[in-house]
């Protein structure tokens, strides 16, 4: 059985300028990373840019990553972090209807691409800290702990904010039929 | 609707319900069909979540970070003066040939020539080793090295996996960057191309 590499090695590997250790680490986290990206933004090029700039910020910050705590925290943290950036940017809350994105996999249930799309279109409805939130949780399912790491909050706050979340999330999945 | 329901039913969902909880919130779906109706509509609200499918990562994402990977500081690593000192060790105890070496005619002619050029490396040759500093494009590929001649040998690579050793060949499954190999044995000359997905790409000597 292969074992793999564990994340402070590669992160050591990485402090030494070893491009191996870094492409690693992207193989690694390339998935989650770039899922969250796509569930924030709701568009798969801003979510490649976003999830390409969360790995290379990390790059660039790997001295000051404290390995007390969880490199995935981290490098969610400055995912997140850039994303909420882009929809500040944006200037407004964006309904995240990136209809193209289902129809990645042609082979893909036509129903559950269309539900893939009302949930994202629910899920763009919603202020990005409620997003945010619904994200860490349902599709990163991180505990309320390491969501508090992630956002920066106290555990009573994710709690009180994912409930509310997905209570609004709720009112609009019923309105559309979806619960 | 409750708000200690709507906590305990959020709980569940989450997974963080103990058994007094359990037993509270099971009282409260027996007396309210509120409740009922609330729980299920916010399970459904998870399981929406839960189905909505993936997004896939574009297939060339990886390649695309690796590409920004800056090229290592020109701080000599310490690792480089690890290898440096092995190397002046072994000169200095003698223990290889003591023929002097031919060192002329720097190995550019490689063979493969289709792929752009973009792989690197720098030659420092001493009596009985032969230490080679890749440069390599940020991609997975093999690094073939090819050492004429007669003889065995070992190579320690830093930088890469251990290499597989067949004769006079050394071959190392590369993801790039800069890698170092110390060739110790009856070494001359060498020919090295990195292979990508059937491409051979040879690599250029450049400057030490």
């Amino acid at each position: 059985m292969v074992q793999e590499e564990a994340d402070e090695a590669l992160i050591a590997r990485c402090r030494n300028g070893d491009g191996g250790g870094f492409a690693a680490l992207v193989g690694r986290y390339q998935r989650p990373i770039f899922n969250l990206a796509y569930r924030m933004l709701g568009e798969r090029e801003e979510a490649r840019d976003v999830a390409q700039a969360a790995f290379l910020k990390a790059l660039e910050n790997l001295h000051r990553y404290d390995s007390r705590y969880k490199f995935f925290s981290w490098l969610y943290r400055i995912a997140m972090n850039e994303a909420l950036d882009v929809i500040g940017h944006r200037g407004r809350q964006t309904e995240l209807t990136d209809v193209h994105a289902a129809d990645d996999d042609p082979a893909r249930d036509a129903q559950t691409a269309d539900l893939g799309v009302r949930v994202r279109g629910a899920l763009g409805a919603l202020s990005p800290d409620h997003r945010a939130v619904l994200v860490l949780r349902h599709y990163e399912e991180l505990s309320y702990e390491e969501i508090g790491r992630v956002l920066d909050l106290p555990d009573a706050t994710v709690k009180s904010r994912l409930f509310e979340a997905r209570e609004r999330l709720r009112v609009r999945l019923v309105d559309a039929g979806e619960a | 609707m409750d708000a200690r329901v709507l906590e305990l039913i959020n709980l569940e969902l989450d997974g963080r319900l103990d058994d007094a909880g359990r037993a509270e919130l099971e009282l409260a779906l027996k007396n309210s069909p509120v409740a009922r109706t609330r729980r299920e509509q916010l399970r459904a609200v998870a399981r929406a979540l839960a189905d909505a499918p993936a997004p896939a990562v574009p297939l060339d994402f990886r390649d695309s970070v690796l590409r920004h990977f800056p090229q290592r500081s020109k701080r000599v690593p310490r690792y480089r003066l690890g290898l440096a000192l092995a190397a002046s060790v072994l000169v200095a105890l003698g223990a290889l040939s003591l023929t002097r070496l031919e060192l002329g005619g720097a190995p550019e002619d490689v063979s493969g020539t289709m792929a752009p050029a973009g792989a690197t490396v720098a030659v420092t040759r001493q009596a009985g080793a032969l230490t080679l500093e890749f440069a390599l494009p940020l991609q997975a590929a093999e690094l073939i090295i090819d050492l004429p001649g007669a003889g065995s040998l070992s190579a320690s690579v830093t930088g890469a996996p251990e290499p597989a050793i067949d004769g006079r060949r050394i071959v190392i499954a590369s993801t790039g960057g800069e890698v170092m190999v110390l060739v110790v044995g009856n070494v001359n000359e060498f020919k090295a191309n990195l292979v990508r997905h059937g491409v051979v790409t040879p690599v250029t000597v450049r400057s030490p």
